[in-house]
Parts: structure tokens; C-alpha cells; sequence
């Protein structure tokens, strides 16, 4: 071979080589640089697996626990790598495992209407706790794999029936003021009728004795100075007056104690704890109870309508929150129409209404106050949102309504509103939830 | 002799209406007796009948019993003003007493309301000049100095101010003073018993509350006269040694304590009509006062002359409208009245402070 062409052929060997090493440099480099970003990214994301505070755990058909973050071990109060391998039912209370773990229940639970639902949980300890929890499949190398999301809404719970309990004790709190003005008013007239039925006793008992005497000592009487006799008696102790007056002063006092005994049965109503049992309750009953302790909220500020269905079914539902619920409803209710500028020109009205279909009951309370702002409609219900003024509300109220009436009943809301015209609130209850 | 006064109840309430009208109908005969279920019915009947006295309802639809008396006072301003209210919100209330004399709460006796008008009308029979009547029923302004109202409204801007600190402004000045005792006194505070003790009251009544309520009297003063600060430092000291001298004396005898207390304050407040003077006049009564002193004729003669009644006249019915305890304001009219020294040993509150007063003449 000469030596040129050995030559040239090792030169274009060489120079084939050396593209080669370029190439096999610049691939493994990327190949490096591709490592790197996997491992960070993988990292990354192990890192946000173990640190978010939802449990994330992953499970096969079997029902056998593969992987989990420390948030579940936490929620359900494992230590470290205890539960892999473990069965998921150990999870779950014993009242979830009528049925089968298998396949079809956790399709079953794999929803993409209603992601989240909430259910009960079980610890380490035993323990049984309110849970929320999302439920999704995924297929891996061929086979399935179940994903949990989890999280513990036990506190949430606690700190919701807290502001309920404040709420209402907030509301009990201002009605107090305003009831005791309602008692007042009546406890006035009754005891000063009763003074008053007092004296006419006594004006009638001194006629009596003197009649009784006349007629036992004087009974050679002429019949004419008699009657005269009776007759200047009577105009003395202004007999016609008090026969007139005293049918009328016991009327008015039966009315008035009454009224007495109605308030503070509908307080006794309203500040009934309640227990976490649903019982039974007549909303139209409950209604005429909210109205009688927010009398002195609304009566100099507006007239309530009631139209009331007769023959209601009753609703199976924790009875002291419905009656928040109708007595925030029928106080906001006021003070849109207090609040209302153009209040002068037309006199305050709520008309309050009920009716059911099928096995639905529902309640509307309409006022002719100043509405609600488009743009506020979507944030009524939030918790603290408030239009009022600093001091008067806390926007507590509404947010409870929503809760009470959706989460925990089932029920629903309705809001029409037109600004400067009014609002109706729908109050939609299912007869047992 | 006055016609008999004319009474004007309203209240939305017709059932309670109704019963106040059984109730005051032994006394048709003294007293005229008008009944208004609506504020608006109300101010109607006053246009015509020009009523002595109104005891309304505070809580009303359309009208509240605030605005009712508002426009009562300007349209009859020598009416005595009487709110009967089931109310027990204090700030609510505090608006009100810039138009109310005082403040009833529900419930309230008949004869409670009965004995208020009773002493307010006698009170009011001893001022025969019916300008003056006006001057003191209309006058929403306190008989205060204006360097210690001023001082009150500074203090009052503060929100942390003491209560310690208010009360040493307020117990050197009678006009506030007596003012708190209004305060106190209008019984929607809760108290069953009379109070005089300011310290007492002022804690009871709390900083908050006396905002509420000296925002409202503020632009009042500011309408009035204003009075000199001499003769608030005079009339305050006067009455402080005849306090004190009475206390003594009480004390010597062996008296309660609710007696000593009620002859302290007749003897503290015992000049109180002077600055009501001054409030209503001004300037006149200062040279009316200075005459009195350069001429040696008597004040009560020179002010007899002038107004048809005296400072004790003047005062005791503005106390009595305030509600101060009848015994107290009995003994502050009658203390320029009675001449002839005490015979015997002291017995009511009255003859306690006169007898107090004539040893402090003696003894000057």
C-alpha cells in the first residue's frame, strides 16, 4: 500500500474518530446535563411528596399500601415505613368495610363529578375521624394503581362549630337588648292594670258592704230614697267607670301576660343549645317564633307578611340551627330595608313564605330593601365578607346560613336580588337529609 | 293660680295607652290628660293644647321619642320633658337626654311617673314668670363653667382617659356635677335608689357613655351664655363650706349615712340657681348681682323684682327636672325663704343645712 493512500485512510480514520469522541462527548454531556435536571426535578418533586400537608398514599387492586408521604403516617398516626405493605382497610373505621375492597369499589369512588367527599378514618389509636378524601386510578408499567389524597378535616370541624356557637351566641346577645324591651312594654300594663283592678275591687267591695248594709238595717226604707240612695253611692265610687273599664283592663292583662309567655318561650326556643341529633321541626312553627324575638328589631322599621302552607311536612334537621338560620335571614332581611337610602319613599316590608314539593320543603324571605350588588352576590356567603358598617355586622351570619343549610342539611340556596329594589332569599331543605 | 296642667302620653302601644289612662283617671280632676299613639298624633295635640308636661315612648316607627321631644321643645319650650323607654341600649339613650329632663324605664310605676310630675308642677308653680319657665325647661345647655366644659371635651377625646381624671374635673364644677346626677339618676342606668355619690356615678356611668352623651351637649353650650368663671368659683365654694359644715353637724347628731349624704348635696347645691341665672342672662344678672352688693338691698328682692322668683326658685326647679331627690330640692328653694332661726334641735335635711347656714352667718 503506499504510503499515501495509509496515510490519507489514517487520516480519515482519525479524523472519523475524533468526530466520533466529539459526539460521544457533547451526547454524554447532555446525557449528564439530562441526569441532573432528572435527579433536581425528581428531587423536587419527592421533596414536595414528603413536605405537602395532604396525605398522599398509593395503593394496587389488592388493596396493599406501595407509597405514601409522611403526611399520612402523621393523619394517621404511624411511625415511618410502617405502613407499607399494610392493607388500606386499616385505614378505614369498621363500619366502611361492610364491603369488599375490591376493584369495583374503588372505581366505584373514582368520580370526576364530586372529586372530594368526605368520610371517616381510622387511626393507629382507633380512633375514627372526619376525613375528606379524593380517590383516583392510574395505570403503571400494565397494571392499576389507586391514588388517595387525604386530608384530616377534624379541627376544621371544630373551629366552624366554634364560630357557629359564637355566632349565635352573638345573635341571642343582641336579641336580649331588644327583648327586654318587648317584655317591658308588657310587664308595664299588665301589673298596672292589675293595680288598677285593685282599686276598682275596692271602689265595687265598699259599694257591696254598703248595699249589704242598707239592706239588712234599712228595710222600712221608701223604695224611691233607696234607689236615690244607690245611685249616689255608684256616681261616688264612679261605679259606671270601673264597669266599663275593668272587662276591658283583664282582657289587655291576659293579652299582655301572654305576650309575656310567648317571648320567652321563643326565647327558651332560640337559646336551646341543641345536641348533635336531628329532630323533627315544624318550620312554619319556627318561623312565627323567630318573628316574635326579633319583634323589637323589626316592628318600627317595617311589617312582615307570612305565608305559611298549611299542613308543612315537618323536617328532620338540628332544630336550633335552622332557627339561626331563619332568624339571620329575617334580621338581614331588616336591615337591607334600614339601611336602605330610599327607605322614606316606601315603607319597609318582608314577606316571608312557605311551601314543599315533592320532598322538599322551602322557605323564601323577600324585602323590598336595598338589594344586593351584582359584583357582591358571589361573596355573600363568604365568611367576614360584610357590606354593613364597621360594628354592625361581622359577615358571619350568611357564611353560617350556607353552611348550616348546605353541608350540614343538604339543602340549598337561592339568592334573587335586584339592586335598590329588594332580595329574596330560597332556603331549600330535603324533609330528611 | 296656674290652670291645671295638661299631660301628653304617648306610646305605639295602645294597650299600654290604655292602661296609663286607667291609672291617671283619679286625677282627671287636677290634671288634664291627653293620650297620642304616634308621634305624629302626638305633635298634633301639643300644637293645640300646649301640654305642661310629655312622657313618651322612646322606640316608635316613623318617630322616636328623641325627635318627638326635639320638636316638642321648639314648639312648646317650657314643657317638661319625660321619656318612658323599655330601651336599655345607653347610647341610643344618649341622644335623648339632650331633649329629656328624664329618663324612665319601663317598667315604671304609676305612682313613680305621678310623684316626678307631681314635684315637677309644684316646682314649676313657684316661677311665676312664664319666660324664665321657658329659659330653664328649653335650655339644653348644663350651668357649667366653660373652662371646665371645655376641659371635659378634651379629657373626653382621649380614649384611654382616666376615669380619676374626670371625676376631679367634674366634682369642681356644680353644673357638671349636677348634670351627672341627671345622668345617673335617669333610671334606664339600672339603679333602683337614688344616687348623689359623683364618684360613684361616674364610674357607673363609664368614659364611653359620657362621650357619647357631652358630643351631643356641645354645640347646646355653645349657644348659651357663658358664664363667668368667678362666679362658678364663688357659688362652688360657698357651697362647699356649708357642705362640710353641715356634714359636721350631722355627724355630730349621729345621722346615716343616706341622710348625711342628702344634706351634703342640698348645702353643695344650695346656690345652683345662681348659674342658672347666669345661664339664662348673662350679663344682666352679673350687674343685677354686683347692684345687690353696692346697695345692701337684698339679692332675693332685687331678683324678685327682675324675674318674678329667685335663684332658689330658679334652681330647685331645674334640679327637680334633673330628678334629684325631692327632700334635697326642698330644702335648696326654701333656703332664701325662712329667716327665724332654728328653735329647736335639727330634725329634716332642710333644718339641718339652715341651721348650718345661720351658724356660718354668726360665726362671720
Amino acid at each position: 500500500m503506499p504510503d499515501g493512500v495509509f496515510r490519507r485512510m489514517f487520516e480519515r480514520e482519525r479524523e472519523a474518530r475524533k468526530r466520533a469522541e466529539e459526539l460521544l462527548e457533547s451526547m454524554s454531556l447532555e446525557l449528564f446535563a439530562a441526569y441532573t435536571q432528572l435527579k433536581k426535578s425528581s428531587e423536587e418533586l419527592f421533596t414536595i411528596f414528603r413536605s405537602v400537608t395532604d396525605g398522599i398514599l398509593t395503593f394496587d387492586s389488592k388493596g396493599i399500601i406501595e407509597t405514601l408521604n409522611p403526611a399520612v403516617e402523621r393523619i394517621f398516626g404511624y411511625a415511618n415505613g410502617e405502613l407499607v405493605g399494610r392493607h388500606i382497610e386499616m385505614l378505614l373505621p369498621n363500619h366502611e368495610l361492610e364491603f369488599p375492597l375490591d376493584d369495583s369499589f374503588w372505581l366505584n369512588r373514582c368520580s370526576e363529578v364530586q372529586p372530594k367527599f368526605s368520610t371517616q378514618g381510622r387511626n393507629a389509636k382507633g380512633q375514627v375521624f372526619e376525613m375528606e378524601l379524593s380517590v383516583s386510578r392510574a395505570s403503571q408499567a400494565g397494571r392499576e394503581l389507586y391514588v388517595w389524597i387525604v386530608r384530616n378535616t377534624q379541627q376544621i370541624r371544630s373551629i366552624e362549630r366554634k364560630i357557629a356557637v359564637s355566632q349565635r351566641l352573638e345573635a341571642i346577645g343582641q336579641l336580649a337588648a331588644g327583648m327586654s324591651h318587648e317584655i317591658n312594654t308588657p310587664i308595664q300594663y299588665v301589673h298596672e292594670n292589675t293595680k288598677f283592678l285593685r282599686d276598682a275591687f275596692e271602689a265595687m267591695e265598699s259599694v257591696l258592704s254598703q248595699v249589704e248594709h242598707h239592706l239588712s238595717s234599712d228595710l222600712a226604707e221608701e223604695p224611691s230614697t233607696l234607689s236615690n240612695r244607690f245611685r249616689e253611692l255608684f256616681g261616688a265610687n264612679r261605679l259606671a267607670f270601673f264597669r266599663s273599664e275593668v272587662p276591658r283592663a283583664i282582657e289587655e292583662t291576659i293579652h299582655g301576660s301572654n305576650r309575656v309567655t310567648s317571648i320567652v318561650q321563643a326565647i327558651k326556643e332560640f337559646a336551646h343549645p341543641g345536641n348533635n341529633e336531628k329532630t323533627s321541626l315544624d318550620l312554619n312553627h319556627a318561623i312565627a317564633s323567630a318573628i316574635t324575638v326579633s319583634a323589637n328589631h323589626w316592628r318600627s322599621e317595617c311589617e312582615i307578611e307570612t305565608i305559611l302552607a298549611p299542613n308543612l311536612p315537618v323536617i328532620l334537621c338540628h332544630v336550633a340551627e335552622i332557627n339561626q338560620v331563619i332568624l339571620n335571614l329575617l334580621i338581614n332581611a331588616c336591615d337591607a330595608i334600614v339601611e336602605n337610602p330610599m327607605r322614606k319613599s316606601k315603607p319597609g316590608k318582608i314577606v316571608i313564605k312557605t311551601w314543599h314539593e315533592a320532598e322538599v320543603v322551602k322557605l323564601s324571605i323577600s324585602d323590598n330593601g336595598m338589594g344586593i350588588k351584582r359584583e357582591n352576590l358571589d361573596r355573600i356567603f363568604t365568611l367576614f365578607f360584610t357590606t354593613k358598617a364597621v360594628g354592625k355586622g361581622t359577615g358571619q351570619g350568611l357564611a353560617m346560613v350556607h353552611s348550616i343549610v348546605v353541608e350540614h342539611h343538604g339543602g340549598n340556596i337561592d339568592v334573587v336580588s335586584q339592586p335598590g329594589e329588594g332580595a329574596t332569599f330560597i332556603i331549600s331543605l330535603p324533609q330528611s337529609p | 293660680m296656674e290652670s291645671r296642667p295638661i299631660i301628653l302620653f304617648v306610646d305605639d302601644d295602645p294597650m299600654l295607652l290604655a292602661s296609663t289612662r286607667r291609672r291617671f283617671a283619679s286625677l282627671a280632676d287636677d290634671w288634664e290628660l291627653h293620650f297620642a299613639e304616634s308621634g305624629q298624633m302626638a305633635l298634633e295635640i301639643a300644637e293645640r293644647v300646649l301640654p305642661t308636661a310629655v312622657v313618651t315612648d322612646m322606640r316608635m316607627p316613623d318617630m322616636d321619642g328623641a325627635v318627638l321631644l326635639t320638636e316638642i321643645q321648639r314648639r312648646v319650650p317650657d314643657s317638661i320633658r319625660i321619656i318612658l323607654s323599655g330601651q336599655t341600649d345607653s347610647e341610643e339613650l344618649a341622644q335623648a337626654h339632650v331633649v329629656a329632663h328624664t329618663i324612665l324605664r319601663k317598667p315604671c310605676e304609676t305612682e313613680t311617673i305621678c310623684s316626678l310630675l307631681r314635684q315637677c308642677f309644684s316646682m314649676r308653680q313657684r316661677l311665676a314668670n312664664p319666660t324664665i319657665r321657658k329659659l330653664i325647661a328649653s335650655n339644653a345647655s348644663i350651668p357649667a363653667s366653660p373652662v371646665a366644659i371645655s376641659e371635659i371635651l378634651v379629657l373626653l377625646r382621649d380614649p384611654e382617659v382616666s376615669i380619676d381624671h374626670l371625676t376631679m374635673v367634674i366634682r369642681s364644677d356644680l353644673g357638671l356635677y349636677a348634670y351627672i346626677i341627671k345622668l345617673i339618676n335617669s333610671s334606664h342606668y339600672g339603679m333602683r335608689s337614688r344616687i348623689h355619690d359623683i364618684d360613684q356615678a361616674i364610674m357607673l356611668l363609664g368614659a364611653s357613655s359620657l362621650r357619647a352623651i357631652f358630643c351631643g351637649l356641645k354645640l347646646a353650650n355653645s349657644l348659651s351664655p357663658k358664664i363667668e368663671e368667678q362666679l362658678c368659683a364663688d357659688v362652688f365654694d360657698g357651697g362647699m363650706r356649708l357642705a362640710h359644715r353641715v356634714l359636721r353637724l350631722a355627724n355630730h347628731h349621729g345621722k346615716s349615712k343616706l341622710f348625711t349624704d342628702d344634706c351634703y348635696i342640698a348645702a353643695l347645691f344650695q346656690d345652683f340657681g345662681k348659674l342658672v341665672f347666669a345661664a339664662c342672662f348673662g350679663n344682666e344678672y352679673m350687674q343685677l348681682l354686683a347692684r345687690a352688693k353696692a346697695s345692701g338691698v337684698s339679692l332675693t328682692k332685687l331678683e324678685q323684682d327682675a324675674y318674678q322668683c329667685t335663684h332658689a326658685d330658679a334652681g330647685a326647679y331645674l334640679l327637680t327636672l334633673w330628678s334629684f331627690a325631692p327632700q334635697i330640692v326642698e330644702c335648696i328653694c326654701l333656703h332664701e325663704d325662712t329667716v327665724e332661726a332654728l328653735s329647736r334641735e335639727p330634725r329634716t335635711v332642710e333644718e339641718f343645712v339652715r341651721h348650718a347656714s345661720q351658724n356660718e352667718v354668726r360665726t362671720q
